[in-house]
């Protein structure tokens, strides 16, 4: 089992820490020791926020240092980029295609892409619209679980039924079908995505 | 969150894990104020029986119920931000001469790196002031092994005992292993004047016990597990201690380590012999240099703040760098250049943004405060002149008004900040007859910190229905000659009303109240629209800095899904270009 790292990165209400809880819910069940930071209070209010996740034989740090990680996943477009140093040679990227422009901030500065940027330093970018397929299932809040879904598709790919008992625990009962749903399209987004 | 029933292992966050060892450890009161990143503790305490948890108005009321209890006989918890403890620090300082009956913990959670704070003190300084130990956990399940056994260290040392935790241990998770709580009945009631009623002849006493029990301390730090060696290779030994102990792990796995689980007193003799042991002796430490001092004052040669940093938080990253580590940092990109900042900012319908507006347009001088509010410093609201501690709005704008007669000042102050520390400076302005305007910004909830009861909500931590504190009436019956309420969308009402009170003699209070958008279950099934036809491009609602408002190119547009339907941005427009549609 090596070590790794894994990055979730959004703006503050984009169920950033309800994914990095189902992602390290599977780790936890696969048998990796994990330690997962997070940020609270203040930094939530619409904020740029970030969870880092630690997993391995046995880890002890809950904070990633640059370039250690693996993965990230990008509920926004443009955090992919603020907090791309983290992100080791060659390493996976599931990124929402959705852009929340900061408030007061001119689009005009703002990079055409953040995939094609990413893509040119060398990290594998899996781009999925994951606002327009929650949106097909009118609720915003499952975003989150798309984009989960779409790192389903390249992360701990065979373990379909952990992610299952995963989601089934993770979620309340009343919530569950639709996020369940979001997971299943995100995940199969992916899967086509990867087949080009 | 991926709990799995019949284990007996649990991940949980660092806050959860506290709450976890002080119930296995047979707490009876939890007491506290919330405030990042301490806040999850009491609200996880509370999903225990058998424990009475409660939010107080301020920490040093929490201190004391807290305080009470443990003389009174059963054991007691509580939980507050590092700032909280300067608020308590007046109980503390003499409940350490007087001790405990029943264990006593404070959990203090500092904030290195200020992600949610006025500031970055490190909470140790307390332990050293006050003359009482301190413990620093490194991770959620050192969280729960320190609480499970606090209370009863307290018991056995008669002292308060100070937890400290720390951003990244409070909101870390990592695996924790559960055991049943402790069972402890608690003492019978038992008066003892000569110990707990501080009169100077009976303090002088106590005074000298504090010394004693300090020695007794001292002893016991040189052999207990909580400080633990770690050999590996000697050519270089770090001191350390909470979460830095785990970045030092991954950032030197080969290192010896002299883990510090007390943090005050320190293990001197210890300290020595891993000194003598290893070839180079580094404190890691964060914040303040106070091992460091300690240990050179003991004439341990060591090396610390000459290069680990003394301000900030100590990240793995800090570390690589410090001890020329080449991680796999050395390959990476950054990108973050390419996009602009996001800081924090008020939630779309946040009903302070309003009143911040007015306030700024009248170009009053603005004294603000702890909470939501006072993200209106930020452009283009730009509103807040003054922000230091809770409470202080009030007592600060009374200030700004003797520097200045002629200026308009206001006080601007959230509802929970209000009853932490506002009263005493209101019956202050009062008293003295300021001419300030004091708006309480009333949004139901202690919003900040996640939306937690107070007093002024009326329901307590549990969820029981209690008194709500009635703003107005508390204003009238200490005096307030004028006090008005009205709706903090009430832009029109709240414009004149502002213009009369700051020519009036004597403080007036308005308190503007809606509820926290964060607390609103239903979404209004209205949502504003720009009329293109009718817009003139004055920007008067972007200066409202509401995320539903943006401007792409030459069109302003309200952002259906994120507008919450406040009406301010009507309000404020001048050719009625914005109206209400519905869904």
């Amino acid at each position: 089992m090596k070590n790794g790292g894994m990055i979730i990165v959004g703006v503050g209400g984009t169920g950033v820490l309800k994914a990095s809880d189902v992602i390290s819910g599977i780790l936890l069940e696969d048998g990796y020791d994990v330690r997962q930071s997070e940020v609270h209070g203040m930094a939530q209010r619409g904020g740029s926020v970030i969870t880092q996740i630690k997993y391995g034989n046995e880890v002890h740090s809950p904070l990633l240092a640059r370039g250690e990680a693996s993965f990230m996943l990008a509920m926004e477009e443009l955090e992919s980029l603020r907090y791309s140093s983290y992100l080791a040679k060659g390493a996976r990227v599931v990124l929402n295609t959705w852009r929340l422009i900061p408030t007061g901030a001119s689009p005009d500065i703002l990079p055409e892409s953040a995939a094609m940027i990413l893509r040119t330093s060398g990290y594998q970018v899996y781009e999925i619209p994951a606002r327009d397929i929650a949106f097909e299932l009118n609720n915003l809040k499952v975003v989150n679980m798309v984009m989960v879904g779409g790192l389903s598709g390249i992360f701990l790919k065979e373990k379909e039924t952990l992610w299952e008992n995963i989601l089934t625990h993770a979620i309340p009962t009343h919530l569950l079908d639709v996020n369940r749903e979001a997971f299943h399209r995100g995940r199969e987004w992916i899967r086509k995505y990867s087949e080009q | 969150m991926g709990e799995f029933p019949k284990k007996k292992q649990r991940f949980m966050m660092g806050n959860e894990a506290l709450a976890e060892g002080a119930y296995e450890g047979g707490v009876a009161v939890g007491a506290g104020y919330p405030g990042t990143p301490s806040s999850e503790i009491l609200e996880f305490l509370n999903c225990y029986s058998g424990v009475d948890v409660r939010w107080c108005p301020n920490e040093k009321v929490a201190l004391e119920v807290a305080a009470g209890a443990a003389i009174g006989g059963k054991r007691a918890l509580v939980t507050m931000k590092h700032v909280g403890l300067n608020v308590a620090a007046d109980p503390l300082m003499t409940v350490a001469y007087t001790g405990v009956r029943a264990g006593l913990v404070i959990i203090v959670a500092d904030d290195p790196g200020m992600y949610s704070s006025q500031n970055e003190q490190d909470s140790r300084n307390y332990a050293v002031f006050a003359k009482i130990p301190c413990l620093e956990p490194a991770n959620s399940e050192e969280a729960r092994l320190f609480l499970r056994t606090a209370f009863e260290l307290s018991e056995t040392f008669d002292t308060p005992l100070l937890i400290r935790s720390t951003t990244h241990v409070s909101h870390s998770k990592g695996l924790v292993n559960l055991e049943e709580r402790k069972s402890f009945p608690g003492f019978d009631y038992a008066r003892d004047a000569n110990k707990y009623v501080m009169i100077p002849v009976f303090a002088r006493i106590r005074r000298h016990i504090l010394e004693e029990r300090m020695d007794r301390i001292k002893k016991w730090v040189e052999t207990t597990p909580l400080n633990r060696v770690e050999m590996r290779d000697q050519s270089l030994g770090i001191i350390t201690g909470g979460v830095l102990y785990e970045y030092i792990r991954e950032v030197l796995p080969d290192a010896s380590v002299l883990k510090l689980g007390v943090s005050f007193p320190l293990p001197l003799q210890k300290i020595k012999t891993f000194t003598q042991a290893v070839e180079r002796v580094v404190v890691v430490e964060e914040l303040d240099p106070i091992w460091e001092r300690e240990m050179r004052a003991a004439g341990i040669s060591v090396v610390g703040k000459e290069i680990i940093p003394v301000e900030g938080e100590i990240t793995p990253d800090v570390l690589q760098t410090v001890f020329g580590v080449r991680g796999n940092g050395s390959e990476t990109v950054n990108f973050s250049r390419l996009v602009p900042n996001r800081p924090p900012v008020m939630c779309a319908g946040c009903p302070h943004r309003g009143v911040l507006r007015v306030l700024a347009d009248l170009k009053a001088v603005v004294a603000g405060d702890i909470g939501c509010s006072t993200l209106g410093v930020m452009p283009p609201l730009s509103a807040i002149d003054s922000c230091i501690c809770m409470g202080a709005s009030i007592s600060m704008a009374e200030g700004f008004k003797l520097a200045h007669p002629d200026l308009p000042v206001a006080a601007v102050i959230g509802d929970s900040t209000f009853i932490h520390g506002g009263i005493p400076p209101l019956i202050d302005a009062v008293y003295n007859q300021t001419n300030i305007v004091v708006v309480i910004l009333d949004n139901r909830i202690t919003a900040m910190t996640g939306g937690q009861q107070n007093p002024g909500t009326g329901v307590t931590l549990s969820g029981k229905k209690g008194h709500a504190l009635d703003f107005g009436d508390l204003c009238r019956s200490i005096g307030v000659p004028r006090v008005e309420k009205l709706s903090s969308y009430d832009l029109k009402t709240l414009r004149p009303l502002l213009q009369q009170a700051f020519r009036e003699s004597g403080p007036t209070v308005l308190i503007v109240s809606e509820p926290c958008q964060l607390i609103r279950k239903e979404r209004e099934p209205v949502r504003y629209r720009i009329t293109p036809e009718k817009c003139r491009q004055c920007q008067r609602c972007l200066k409202l800095g509401c995320p539903a408002i943006s401007q792409n190119g030459e069109v302003i547009q309200i952002l259906s899904e994120t507008c919450r339907a406040c009406g301010v941005c009507q309000s404020q427009c001048a050719f009625e270009a914005i109206e209400e549609v519905t869904d």
